[in-house]
């Protein structure tokens, strides 16, 4: 499983792992104000954390991303793209439907976050911590899994195993959403799907050049957030 | 000179003041400047660097500590570390005399007191602190280097590397070279940092003897370099010594006799804006080289290219007969240069005339074994270009880039012939060049 890879051997540097977590279920089909469903929202964001990714060389090159999907074609949790550099990275075209297991989504997210980190290590890879991003407009379908979920994220998150950072659209319920970190969810405006990405775009860019026992500077969320209820 | 407590009987008539370094034995170069991101910034240098010897110069205590970017406090914390430090490690060890055999445990005990001394400095700023500083708020590394006529240490909490190397005469066809950061012969003592790359350890957390490792030097080094983690990303690639800066960096300051000028060069190299790009980070940079060194191996012209003409260990593992019967002559002759360089060191205790004659022998069948080499070496390649310029009409020069090697014009297009020798032109620097060039892989 944790290979040498060739793609190490041609791009050593220091990677900065983030994972998304992305709700495709039925409710991302909603319309938003500015017309368009949520799920067409999430998509364009998507491209756009692709296109900021590319302007900037040092983070297409650290950054790595993985996406799971939950609900969508597969009403289930999937993951629809493995570990990719941010310099290869095309964007998935989501399509809504189905529920939304996020327990399943989180347990899976932990692990592909473990199995990475090892892939890292058996190839000399010196890493930052890995983020985990969690978006979603609902709330857990999967109320059993979700609870293992949360007391493993909790574990991880004491352990520094990872970051994770709960994101909610429009009626999420930030309240369960809260529950898997320690880090404060933050609701994110539906329309604006694009500024979000732009922000994760910076923000990764920032902590892939930071330095041992540096303040890493994330750019404040404000062009996208809106006020927690 | 056994147990741990008569360290802590201090003599500091045996020490230098703390504006004086003793050269008698070492030369010790340094610098500490501020990274690009700290100028932009306006945050001072967090980095420091202190070194006390003894007056006779056997005795070295050099500790350079970097400050965390996340702590309010920390260029405060770690200069105050590194002077703390080295002044009671110079204390103790030279106060000893010129028998004390330095161990491990007197280094660990050493760098313990040392953390103490530190904290109650610090805790006496706490007190008299606004609320909300804390020892975390002077978070340092530190890695500190002692070393005595009998052998030496480097002790290590944090990112902060140390590299002991020991100079090596290089055989390829040509004159001779020197390589000073061998393969096999320059030990990295490696950065500890946590899990991920961007978090380290402090000696201002609770845990920091944990952390603390300490690292016996051989006794036969001719060369110790101490530097920060900034420092570590122009002068180190890939995990492993940068030749095209830090072996002509090496090389210039073995022949500036002067500290002043010597300290200013790496200040300039270091704060040089190309390295910029590089890091953004303070960078330190401490150099030490033995003088008997010096005089053997200053002006001669440097081996920057391909690492090692010796098999890898992997390859010579696979080697089964015994080695006598398989050796080539390149390893033959580089055996023979080994055996040259080091009765050369260890000639420096004893006196020099009884064994002129025999180096002169030595170098003379070497020079004949070399002479031999590149005839046979040369005798074949023309022969194989006529061969080939009679088969492709002349197309075959796009194929001996790999013997562009043999010159080090071509290697190093910043190296230039000065007076027969080779050395840096002064307004160009080597990372001038793309890394490619310089490392020529």
């Amino acid at each position: 499983m944790h290979e040498y890879s060739p793609i190490y051997h041609n791009n050593p540097s220091q990677r900065t792992p983030c994972l998304l977590v992305l709700d495709a279920s039925g409710s991302m089909d909603t319309i938003t104000p500015t017309g368009k469903k949520r799920i067409d929202e999430l998509n364009a964001g998507l491209i756009q954390l692709q296109q900021e990714l590319m302007r900037d060389e040092t983070a297409a090159m650290r950054v790595q991303l993985a996406i799971v999907c939950i609900g969508g074609e597969s009403n289930g949790a999937k993951l629809i793209m493995d570990w990719t550099d941010a310099i290869d990275f095309k964007p998935p075209h989501l399509t809504a439907g189905g529920l939304t297991p996020l327990g399943e989504g989180m347990r899976m997210a932990l692990q592909h976050v473990d199995t990475q980190k090892r892939q890292l290590q058996a190839n000399g890879i010196g890493y930052t911590r890995p983020w985990i991003m969690v978006i979603t407009d609902g709330e857990p379908t999967d109320s059993a899994t979700w609870q293992i979920a949360v007391q493993e994220c909790r574990s991880a998150e004491t352990n520094k195993r990872c970051t994770i950072y709960p994101i909610g659209v429009a009626d999420a319920d930030m309240t369960v959403l809260q529950h898997i970190s320690s880090t404060p969810a933050l609701k994110l405006s539906e329309a604006k799907f694009k500024e979000y990405f732009q922000w994760l775009s910076r923000s990764l860019s920032s902590v892939s050049r930071s330095r041992p026992g540096e303040q890493v500077q994330m750019p404040a969320p404000n062009p996208w957030v809106t006020t927690t209820t | 000179m056994g147990d741990d407590d008569d360290l802590t009987l201090i003599d500091e008539s045996h020490m230098t003041s703390s504006n004086q370094v003793s050269e008698a034995v070492w030369q010790t170069s340094w610098a500490s400047v501020q990274g690009k991101a700290h100028i932009d910034g306006n945050i001072p240098n967090q980095d420091s660097v202190c070194i006390r010897t003894s007056t006779d110069g056997t005795v070295i205590c050099a500790v350079v500590s970097d400050g965390a970017g996340t702590a309010s406090r920390s260029a405060e914390g770690s200069k105050a570390a590194a002077a703390i430090i080295a002044n009671l490690a110079c204390q103790l060890i030279s106060g000893k005399g010129a028998d004390f055999i330095l161990e491990d445990k007197h280094v660990q005990f050493i760098i313990q007191n040392g953390v103490e001394k530190f904290y109650h400095h610090i805790d006496a700023i706490i007190k008299n602190s606004t609320k909300g500083t804390d020892r975390n708020s002077f978070h340092c590394t530190m890695t500190a280097w002692f070393q005595t006529a009998h052998g030496g240490f480097i002790a290590q909490v944090g990112d902060s590397a140390g590299i002991s190397t020991r100079f090596h005469w290089r055989e390829v066809p040509g004159p001779d070279t020197v390589d000073l950061f061998p393969d096999g012969q320059y030990l990295l003592h490696d950065v500890e940092r946590g899990e991920y790359v961007n978090e380290t350890h402090f000696i201002t957390e609770p845990d920091w003897q944990k952390h603390l490792r300490i690292h016996k030097l051989t006794a036969d080094i001719d060369a110790v370099v101490l530097m920060s983690d900034g420092a570590m990303e122009i002068a180190m690639s890939q995990g492993r010594v940068f030749r095209g800066f830090l072996s002509n960096l090496v090389a210039k300051l073995m022949t500036t006799p002067d500290l002043s000028n010597r300290n200013t060069t790496i200040g300039r190299w270091l704060s040089d804006p190309q390295t910029f790009g590089a890091t953004g980070d303070d960078k330190t940079l401490l150099i030490a080289v033995m003088k008997s060194s010096i005089s053997i191996f200053s002006n001669k012209p440097l081996h920057l290219g391909p690492s090692s003409i010796k098999p890898p260990a992997a390859a010579l593992s696979e080697i089964k007969a015994p080695p006598q019967e398989r050796k080539t002559s390149l390893q033959v002759e580089d055996t023979t240069k080994n055996s040259l360089q080091r009765f050369i060191t260890n000639t420096h205790a004893n006196t020099e005339e009884n064994h002129t004659a025999t180096v002169n022998n030595l170098k003379r069948r070497i020079s004949f074994l070399n002479k031999l080499t590149v005839f046979l070496l040369a005798s074949t390649i023309i022969s194989t270009l006529h061969f080939f310029q009679n088969k492709s009409q002349g197309k075959y020069f796009s194929e001996l880039k790999p013997m562009e090697y043999l010159t080090s014009e071509t290697l190093c297009p910043q190296i230039q012939k000065i007076s027969g020798t080779q050395q840096i032109i002064s307004t160009q620097y080597p990372w001038n060049q793309s890394y490619n060039a310089i490392m020529c892989p």
